[in-house]
Order: C-alpha cells, then structure tokens, then sequence
C-alpha cells in the first residue's frame, strides 16, 4: 500500500457535459451588480423560446436564484445521478438545496471539493444553453470552472460605476488571453445602449415571482441579451 | 442512485490513469458521504461489465476527522450531534454540506476544516 489519493470525480465532469452546446458564465467580479437576476432572467427567456436550458447557481455561499425564481421546495431526483428539478421549463441546481437555510462557512478547499461533487453527480442530460450565476472575484470557484470545463463563454457583467468597470476591465484579461468569448453587459444603465438593462427599481418587487419578473423593465432588456446570446453572443 | 455517478467516476479514471494497471485498486470511502456499499458494488460490478474490463478494487471506510480553525480542537462526527435523516443526505449528496449542520463542540464556531473522511479517493495496493 501506498500514498497515493487520486480524485476519481474529475475523470467524470467533462462526460457530463458532454451533450450541452453552450456553456455561459455570468461573471462580474463585483458584488451586487445583478449576476443573479441577469442569469435567472437569461435563462427564463430562453426557456421561453423553446431552448433546452440549464440555470446552476455557483454562488455557493450565498445563493439567490431560488429566491429570484421563487423555487423554494425544490430537491434533485436520483437516478444514476442527480437529476437537477425543473422549474419554469429550466432544469435548475443550486447549493441551497442542500444547504437550506444555514450558513457555509467555506475556505478555499471546500469550494473546490463541493464544485467538484456537485458537478461528478449532476446530469444534466441534453442542453442547448447552461447559464451559470457565478460569485463575485476570480477566486476559487472561476478557477476550478476554468479548469473542468473545456470550452464556455462569459457574460461579464458590470454597472455605471466606475469601479465595477475597473475591476472587470482588470478580471476579463484572464478571459481574453484564454481566448474566451466575452459578451460585456451593463447592468442599471441609466438609459437604453446596445447590451445594456436599465435600472429597473420595480425589479426588487417582482422577486419570487417569475408572471411578474417578465412584466418588468429589466427582463424586456434581458431579452435583448438573450438574442445576443442565442446567435453566438460575442 | 447517485452512487451510480460516484463508480463511474471511478472506473473512468481506473482505465485512464496508467498507475493502476496490475494493482489492486482501494476505493477509500469517506464517512460523510455514507454511501451504501451494496447499490456502489454493484454499479462497479454492472458498469465494469458494460466496459468488459473487471476492476480488483477494495473498499475501506474512512472515519471522518475535522480540525476547528477557531479553536483548534480535533473532533469527529461521533462527538457532534447526531443529524436528522435530511441534514444526513444533504451530506450524503456533497459531504461539504457538513458545514451547514455541524458546529466546533467547543467553541461552536462553523469554521471548521475537514481533514479526513469525505468522499471518494482512490489509491493502489
């Protein structure tokens, strides 16, 4: 007998990805600026218009799509896996599933190993569109995303503020030397530009109800980015 | 049956990696995730004859250990208290869970390491 320890879950997580065509990261570096609304909205309008789509929220330790969606009861299905539940036609997986209410209080390795576990046992099964709301910084689980997957695209998300913009023109270098394809979108725009949402301040009434998120504002500008998407995006 | 996911993770990276050819493999198995042993074995057995490859392998179950990074203290799930059959696969399905439900038993802070006992890991004999 030897020392060895070799992780078997990695062999497994391109396999199952293997029938989704497109992988997009909504990513933004800073906190608040709405990646989690974009992600669910994205993922609603394209569910919408009939394409098989995934929602898997990566923000592990502070998750907030269920609370978006209104998909609080949810729980996967096994069999050979973990069967993500559907809701709204969006096959969707999150940590608070298994988490519910309690804080995670995570550092680094344990980031990594749940990344890795959920994604060894989660089959998502045939997809045109995976959206995954990613946590703010390119910390852990951006690397351990770059590292398991072999081809995604980026939403890089900022706002008007000048600090946003700083500290995603500095992250997105990463992006771009990778060669990975960026769709720049700005979030509470004070008026209406190309890949732009505008600041909708009805939004935070519509959470928890998906009838009302798509009467808003700002998933009629989501829209826009969701026919960006569907014909390449970047 | 997630165990299901679990063998055929392990029976990829068995036929991948060149350091198992002619061993005999350990599938070492983390008390946290509380696999059941008879539906993992009988994946193993099923998916192996699917690729018409038989695996030597044994299993050993690791108990699981963790360090407090506020106080210090070493303790295992023996010594924390005991988890409702949810909290219980909620940690079967991603061992980190542990996080949420279990707290130091001295110092009850949540900030805690998982130094052994998790998931799956391979070695050789």
């Amino acid at each position: 007998m030897n020392n060895l320890r070799i992780d078997p879950r990695e062999a497994i997580i391109k396999d199952r990805m293997i029938a989704v065509k497109n992988i997009w990261l909504v990513s933004g570096f800073k906190g608040g600026i709405g990646k989690s609304l974009i992600s669910v909205a994205v993922a609603l309008g394209l569910a919408d218009k009939g394409r098989k789509v995934g929602l898997l929220d990566l923000d592990i330790t502070s998750s907030t799509d269920h609370i978006i969606l209104g998909a609080d009861n949810l729980y996967p299905r096994e069999d050979m896996g973990l069967l993500p539940p559907e809701f709204e036609k969006i096959k969707f997986m999150s940590f608070q599933f298994f988490s519910k209410s309690y804080p995670l209080g995570f550092r680094g390795n344990s980031i990594s190993n749940a990344i890795k576990e959920l994604l060894c046992v989660t089959v998502w099964g045939e997809l045109d569109f995976l959206i995954i709301d990613m946590p703010p910084g390119f910390s852990d689980t951006t690397m351990d995303v770059i590292k398991l997957f072999d081809k995604f695209s980026v939403i890089a998300v900022s706002t008007p503020s000048p600090l946003s913009k700083k500290i995603l023109e500095n992250s997105v270098k990463v992006y771009k030397d990778m060669k990975i394809g960026i769709l720049f979108v700005e979030n509470m725009a004070q008026k209406a530009k190309i890949n732009s949402i505008r600041f909708d301040p009805k939004i935070d009434k519509a959470l928890g109800d998906v009838k009302k998120i798509k009467r808003t504002q700002f998933y009629k500008d989501a829209l826009k980015i969701v026919s960006k998407i569907e014909g390449g995006g970047v | 049956m997630h165990e299901w996911a679990l063998a055929e993770s392990v029976i990829k990276t068995v036929n991948e990696k060149k350091e198992f050819v002619g061993k005999k493999v350990i599938v070492y198995m983390g008390e946290l995730q509380a696999i059941d042993m008879e539906v993992f074995k009988f994946a193993m057995e099923e998916i192996s004859k699917q690729n018409k490859k038989k695996i030597d392998f044994k299993i050993v179950i690791e108990e699981s250990k963790f360090k407090c990074n506020s106080c210090g203290k070493d303790f295992s799930m023996s010594e924390v208290k005991k988890k409702s059959e949810e909290e219980k696969e909620n940690i079967h399905f991603i061992p980190e869970m542990v996080k949420a439900f279990v707290k130091c038993p001295k110092c009850k802070s949540i900030d805690f390491e998982i130094i052994k006992g998790r998931g799956v890991s391979l070695g050789y004999e």
